[in-house]
């Protein structure tokens, strides 16, 4: 009965699998930059806060034994994250950019010593209890749909409801409408009686719990421990889903999909052993950046939020 | 921070009499805003070096060993350090002279790479005689790493893309690109390497060594780098127009310079010299590309830039001292085991601290504050600073029962408890809350009940700290509900 | 210009003198204590550091094997960049914090190449040894290189994976297209033919040695495709196939096994629930016991340069067995008993190359 099922097929259907579950952290880590850039600051240490959740989390869930604990504790270490940059450059209205590479230098450095109190290793921890795939049994056998979405990890299907709920904050709330006004013209925001620097920290911790989210994704859903420097710049390319999006929850969602497909789409190319791709496949890997890049210089117009990058200076009181 | 840059720069006195730079540095040396970015740059090292060490001690290692042998490291080696410095100093320079034109250029590891390999490539393909065949290399990997710079460049000049997703992406573009050429096209022929490589250089290119192993002489091109750099932005047209632009980008098109032809000249010389920085490493050090050699050489520069406030001198000091601290983290690594990483944490937190350079206003601020309060009130003070540092050692303390290998779940959780309140108590404190004494006093009971259930149920692993600290905590108590009493009585404070 | 600016700045000047005066004196009257080198060996590991479930992991267990036996002591660097390794093998070959030399160094990984002549060059009495890398034993005769056939441990997993396959189809996933990594991918898909002549194969690199997550997503596409048994020889990248195995296990109609490499790794796909592994084997390098053969000869007195080569022969090259973890048919063992005697006697030879590609 297998043996009739063409590989290919199967193949198909995990790329739609596969596609879904990388696109996951970077959704994830791209809502949360969206979070925060709509508010005004830019947030380049998403690389940062992704690493430090994908740390705690494992830590947590190795120390406790329950992988929820384990995600609650790495949005949490995302968010704690997010209010040193929100500190940096909200209250003390430092450089974005300059307090976002800092953040990360930091995470890339603590995670690895933390790697080696913990588990008293440098490249990877110990295998850590994940969080549980969600099975749909009924459609198991189905050939394609069953490879597609028959095991899933729940994270893949919160994803979704974490880009609605983003929507839904930040269109369909007051909370939303001062995040998006802070962004584009604080002044008026703060003539209309609303704290600027409240709005964007609050702003930034959400961004740092999305990231840690993603972060906790990769160390206990999609794998099982904490490798060191594990996202490998997932918080990038999430930066560049952002920007490939518009700045949308649904942009995010599409680029950081599409990225995703790119990443099981050379894996696939992989796996169905054409030597003479294999010898380019660097080049595919390459797409996500030059795409950006392509799409900055002008084929597709970007509208970033437009007083994003600056600190808020109220007007002198006097 | 670029308005800050600009308005810390010298006024000069406009006299008939052209000054001497010997003049201006004297008097630059006797301005408040020629000392305050040292102080903020000295204050940052030492304030993260004491986070560090918090760190440290919570993670089991010895932070005055530490920091003893990476001291000792930084500076019995002189010769290492300039080493590691060496291509510091170039991408520093890169990352500090974009930004001088308010440009931040955070992908020079990818103009680092395409100038290390195209270095290489004429240095093993093309024969040339001596001394000029590492000149043309070096050329042609600024050149490379120009025109990577180039690119996002013109890019932000004309059609507005911001360039620190720009670089960025052309930076990981550059990585996986010179790493296809190292795995396929040009990987040396018969190798048996676990990392792709290109055939060595010829002997002819390589730049030999100045003095001992390890430094060689890419260190004085890096020195005249920061002299042809620090000329360029002060006493050229070039350099006048960047700044211009950087400061003030209307501004400067209002007075007829146009910021688009500067602000992709600046990418590009940014991108040469990430490129030279790469090409000088290739030929002194590495003898050839191999795939990933760069230890993030181009990131680290953003740090070497940040903590030299984008000045060409003092990008170099802060190469020179983050060379120091790697090779005294070798030495700290090799001698008392604590992993090279910390180096990183140490780099990471002084970058924030100098991101935020109002912290140490901050600080210096409610540090005098302080001051005056304990000697304009010293009965109130005293107590309530006490509470403060209570809430502190409590917290560090607890944090430290918490990592302690072998306790069980609720006796870690007690522990963290006690972390975190005596972190609100702190805060509270600090912020002179009038209700910090009850916060303070919940701490303390925590502390006796951690001291309850260590001694029954745990064989009292921490009982006598426990003990020492609730008793401290009580008295502290004490003296803070009689100041409160005093004030509430004298009408200074609310029930 | 103010007075106070200018009582100011020499406030700041001398506050800073004192400081870094103080601290300079600190440091320089207490220098770490220089004792005599209470170690006997040092080791500089590969930029992947301890703990990779590996390669430096495997050293440091021989080294500690022998720490045991011999009652000598050892030190050890972990650099994290291929520019830290000159410093820290030049430092322990001038051991400076102490009054005498270390009896040898170690260096592990091929990369440490260039530093290693470098410094071997300048220490023509200091003994070195170098893991996985061919140097010169006639112009380095204080270096011994430790190098492994790993193709013909390849070739043992291989032979088992063609048995043990019910789908026949096998797939391998490699750090880089680079001809070291091909020789395993030669000796693997050569023993899997040798056993089994119907076994279909597919190859894939995830293109870094640290990327967990393109090992997983790798291996999940692999066995989506229908390949039951994956060998993984890519660095901490292959602990992304074994988690692939564990959570892909139980899902399919028949088994999915992963293949381990260079250290013993079967306990890496434990199943709690039933004390089963889905590690079939692993592909054994024994740098445990060459680390732990150049500690004996140090401690014996007996220790030379050159090349020691690792095959299955000398039993340095092997594969994991465990039978409480996985069961198999004595078949199985059998065969690959007689395919490693013939390989050890030399009655085959196994190729090192992706054979099948001209």
């Amino acid at each position: 009965m297998m043996q009739a099922i063409d590989p290919n097929l199967l193949l198909l259907g995990w790329l739609i699998r596969s596609t879904l579950e990388m696109s996951t952290p970077l959704v994830l880590a791209a809502l949360g930059g969206m979070f925060s850039e709509k508010s005004g600051i830019v947030n380049i240490g998403l690389e940062g806060m992704m690493l430090m959740g994908a740390f705690t989390a494992a830590a947590v869930s190795w120390y406790t034994g329950n992988p929820w604990l384990g995600l609650l504790g790495g949005i949490a270490s995302g968010g704690l994250l997010a209010v040193v940059h929100a500190v940096a450059c909200v209250t003390f209205k430092g450089n974005q950019i300059v307090s976002g590479t800092g953040v990360i230098l930091f995470a890339s450095g603590f995670t690895t010593v933390m790697l080696k109190v913990v588990w008293n290793a440098q490249g990877a921890s110990d295998p850590v209890t994940k969080i549980p795939d969600v099975y749909i049994n009924p459609i198991k056998d189905v050939p394609i749909l069953g490879t597609a979405f028959g095991q899933m990890s729940p994270i893949v299907y919160l994803m979704f409801v974490m880009v609605a709920l983003s929507y839904y904050v930040l269109y369909r709330t007051p909370f939303g409408l001062r995040v998006r006004a802070s962004g584009e013209d604080p002044s008026t925001l703060d003539t209309a009686g609303v704290n600027v620097d409240h709005v964007r920290f609050v702003a930034v911790v959400i961004s740092g719990c999305l990231a840690g989210f993603g972060g906790s994704y990769l160390s206990i859903s999609f794998l099982g421990f904490f490798g060191k420097l594990m996202t490998g710049g997932q918080g990038f390319i999430a930066l560049a889903a952002l920007i490939f999006g518009n700045w949308t929850p649904i942009g995010c969602l599409l680029a950081g999909v599409f990225f995703g497909f790119l990443n099981g789409f050379q894996n696939t190319i992989q796996i169905l052993n054409v030597p003479e791709l294999q010898l380019y496949l660097n080049f595919v890997k390459m797409l996500p950046y030059v795409l950006v890049v392509v799409a900055l210089a002008g084929i597709r117009k970007s509208i970033p939020p437009k007083a994003v990058g600056t600190a808020y200076e109220k007007e002198a009181k006097a | 921070m670029t308005a800050d840059e600009s308005s810390a720069e010298v006024e000069v006195p406009l006299t008939t009499k052209p000054l001497s730079s010997l003049d201006l540095l004297n008097a630059k040396l006797y301005t408040w805003s020629f000392w305050k970015p040292v102080m903020w740059a000295v204050i940052s090292i030492v304030l993260s070096l004491i986070v560090s060490a918090v760190i440290m001690l919570l993670s089991g290692y010895d932070p005055l060993l530490a920091y003893r042998t990476l001291f000792y490291g930084m500076i019995i080696q002189p010769d290492y350090a300039l080493y590691f410095a060496t291509p510091l100093i170039l991408t520093g320079l890169s990352v500090a002279l974009a930004f001088k034109c308010g440009l931040f250029n955070i992908g020079a590891e990818g103009q680092v790479y395409m100038g290390s390999m195209a270095a290489a490539i004429v240095g093993y393909a093309v024969a040339l005689p001596i001394v000029i065949h590492p000149l043309t290399c070096l050329a042609i990997g600024a050149i490379a790493g120009g025109l990577w710079g180039f690119v996002p460049g013109l890019l932000k000049a004309y059609r507005g893309a911001h360039e620190v997703v720009t670089t960025m992406m052309l930076s990981y573009t550059a990585i996986l690109f010179t790493q296809w050429l190292a795995t396929y096209p040009l990987r040396e022929p018969g190798q048996v390497q676990l990392t792709p490589q290109l055939p060595a250089i010829l002997p002819s290119a390589a730049i030999p060594n100045v003095v001992g192993n390890y430094l060689h002489w890419g260190i004085a091109l890096a020195i005249v780098s920061v002299f042809v750099v620090a000329f360029i932005l002060n006493r050229t047209v070039l350099g006048y127009e960047m700044r211009a632009v950087g400061f003030n980008r209307d501004a400067a098109e209002y007075a007829g310079i146009d910021p688009r032809r500067n602000m992709a000249l600046a990418l590009g010389l940014s991108g040469a010299l990430a490129g030279l920085a790469g090409a000088g490493e290739i030929l002194g050090n590495y003898g050839r590309f191999i795939d990933h050699w760069s230890p993030g050489i181009g990131f680290d520069g953003i740090t070497v830039a940040v903590l030299g406030r984008n000045h060409p001198w003092g990008t170099l000091l802060a190469a020179i001292f983050f060379g120091a601290l790697r090779s005294g983290g070798t030495f700290m690594n090799a001698v008392a085991h604590v992993p090279i990483e910390m180096v990183g944490v140490i780099q990471g937190l002084i970058v924030l601290f100098v991101a935020a350079p109002r912290v140490n206003d901050w600080l210096a601020k409610s540090g005098f504050g302080y001051a005056i309060w304990v000697k304009n009130e010293p009965k109130i003070a005293v107590p309530n600073l006490a509470a403060l540092v209570f809430g502190v050692i409590s917290s560090v303390l607890a944090l430290g029962y918490c990592t302690m290998k072998g306790l069980g779940g609720m006796f870690i959780g007690l522990y963290f408890l006690v972390a975190i309140v005596g972190a609100v108590s702190f805060g509270m404190t600090l912020s002179k809350y009038r209700r910090a004494p009850f916060i303070h006093v919940v701490l303390c009971m925590l502390w006796l009940l951690t001291g309850a259930v260590d001694s029954l149920y745990l064989g009292g692993v921490s009982f006598r700290t426990a003990a020492v600290m609730s008793i401290a905590g009580f008295m502290i108590a004490v003296a803070l509900f009689w100041v409160r009493s005093k004030m509430i009585k004298e009408g200074r404070c609310q029930p | 210009m103010s007075s106070t600016n200018k009582s100011m700045t020499a406030i700041v000047v001398v506050v800073i003198v004192i400081l870094a005066g103080a601290g300079a004196y600190w440091v320089i009257m207490n220098p770490p204590v220089l004792p005599e080198n209470p170690y006997d060996v040092a080791i500089v590991f590969a930029t992947g550091g301890l703990g990779d479930k590996s390669f430096n992991d495997g050293c440091n267990k021989g080294a500690h094997d022998a720490v045991v036996a011999f009652n000598m002591n050892y030190t050890y660097a972990e650099p994290t960049a291929i520019s830290e390794y000159e410093g820290y093998i030049r430092g322990y070959a001038a051991h400076a914090q102490y009054s005498t030399a270390y009896k040898l160094i170690i260096s592990v990984g091929f990369d440490q190449e260039t530093a290693l002549k470098a410094v071997a060059k300048d220490y023509p009495n200091q003994h070195f040894a170098i893991v996985d890398m061919f140097i010169d034993p006639t112009n380095y005769t204080n270096v011994a290189s430790l190098l492994f056939n790993e193709n013909e441990g390849s070739a043992l997993v291989g032979a088992m994976a063609g048995l043990v396959t019910t789908r026949d189809k096998i797939g391998f996933v490699g750090g880089m297209d680079i001809p070291l990594i091909n020789k395993f991918a030669g000796g693997y898909i050569w023993g899997a033919n040798r056993s089994n002549v119907n076994v279909n194969f597919t190859i894939a690199y995830t293109g870094d040695w640290v990327n967990t997550a393109a090992g997983k997503s790798l291996a999940d596409g692999m066995y989506a495709a229908g390949f039951d048994i994956i060998f993984a020889a890519a660095g901490r990248s292959g602990l992304g196939v074994i988690d692939s195995a564990k959570s892909t296990n139980g899902t399919k109609a028949y088994p999915v096994w992963a293949i381990g490499v260079d250290s013993p790794q079967m306990d890496l796909g434990i199943n709690a629930a039933n004390n089963l592994t889905v590690v079939l084997t692993s592909m054994l390098k024994r740098v445990d016991i060459a680390i732990y053969r150049q500690f004996e000869s140090v401690f014996l007195g007996t220790w030379t340069g050159g090349l020691k080569f690792g095959t299955v022969g000398n039993g340095l090259v092997g594969y994991e067995v465990n039978p409480t973890w996985v069961h198999l048919d004595d078949s199985v063992y059998t065969y690959l008993f007689s395919l490693e005697n013939e390989i050890g006697t030399g009655a085959v030879t196994v190729p090192d190359t992706k054979y099948w590609i001209h």
